[in-house]
């Protein structure tokens, strides 16, 4: 026997803007959610279409991205927007993406999932993405090393990976 | 007030700022490759954490049990043991800390705590700018705020329904 449990809207992943005062909630439902740190106040919310897998803030503090469980394309939102216009860019990574990571410059998006690592880069004088590498390393997390010269990561089974 | 001058570091010209001269560009970066890996450490990890030297990695998998790997040294440090698997994890300092599938927030280390304010899952973890904030989001659709240097869970709201529970309304955020 089967009940609709469609309601079922817990929240999967948690990130702080760079500036500290809005903190966003992802959930199943799809909905990113930012709140105020001091009231709790919801303050915008943003429409990502899946459950919410991981989000994370560009220290350019008016960017953030999230990735839907499953997908192969992360979504880039402008916090200054809102509905679809806050899309400021999808990017299509070609695997399963399951962690992403912005570097403290904003200029690097790492990517991992289990097809392997990308890392995408945006030029702030051009306006425009490209992609950087990829590489055969499948991960379930990943996290930037100091000054951007290394990548670590980690897969299923507890591997930790260091790239540079 | 410490706080103040957190947000002015936090906020001050954010858009103008700099990329940092040793900063790796994309002719660096372009060249990774893999230059170390650790035996299998914790089957079923799914984060990682490194610490703000760059050394240090916080793992841990579904069995509870999360670790301290040193990057240098390419081995384990340190272990800790937790209940239910371990969904994430952040530094708070030097002390680890996790969450896990049990509901439970552990901060590992001089000044251990536990905070068990969620009613299933754990989800997810996320430390704010100034260090001192600890977020955990749950199943049971809430979000909660600790005060690390307290060892308090401050806050607790309902995403849905914006229903909160204060823990402590003499603490309130600074933020």
């Amino acid at each position: 026997m089967q009940y609709l449990t469609n309601t079922n809207i817990e929240l999967t992943a948690a990130s702080f803007h760079p500036d500290g005062h809005l903190f966003a909630a992802g959930g199943e439902d799809g909905q990113i959610k930012l709140f105020h740190v001091k009231t709790g106040e919801n303050a915008a919310n943003f429409d990502l279409g899946g459950p919410v897998q991981d989000l994370t803030f560009s220290e350019n503090g008016i960017w953030f991205a999230a990735v839907a469980k499953g997908s192969t394309s992360i979504t880039i939102f402008d916090l200054r927007k809102e509905g679809k216009a806050a899309e400021a860019k999808v990017l299509e990574i070609g695997g399963q993406v399951d962690s992403i990571r912005w570097d403290y410059t904003g200029q690097y998006l790492a990517a991992s999932g289990p097809g392997g690592l990308t890392i995408s880069q945006y030029t702030k004088s051009s306006k425009s993405w490209s992609d950087v590498i990829s590489l055969a390393v499948p991960a379930t997390a990943v996290a930037w090393g100091p000054q951007a010269s290394s990548l670590i990561s980690v897969n299923s089974e507890g591997v930790v990976t260091v790239l540079r | 007030m410490i706080q103040s001058l957190t947000i002015y570091r936090l906020t001050k010209s954010r858009k103008k700022r700099p990329i940092p001269k040793d900063w790796a560009t994309s002719e660096v970066i372009e060249k990774f490759g893999v230059a170390s890996a650790s035996e299998p450490l914790y089957p079923g990890s799914s984060s990682i954490a490194l610490d703000e030297a760059g050394q240090l990695v916080i793992v841990g998998g579904s069995d509870g049990v999360a670790g301290v790997y040193s990057i240098p040294d390419n081995k384990l440090q340190q272990s800790f043991k937790a209940v239910g698997a371990i969904t994430d994890s952040v530094w708070y300092g030097n002390q680890p800390v996790v969450s896990t599938s049990a509901g439970t927030v552990k901060v590992f280390g001089e000044q251990e705590a536990t905070f068990t304010s969620h009613a299933g899952n754990a989800n997810a973890l996320a430390l704010h700018p100034s260090g001192e904030i600890l977020a955990s989001v749950g199943v049971d659709k809430s979000f909660v705020f600790y005060d690390l240097p307290g060892g308090k869970a401050v806050t607790q709201i309902y995403a849905d329904s914006g229903m909160i529970k204060h823990f402590r309304i003499d603490h309130a955020i600074p933020y």
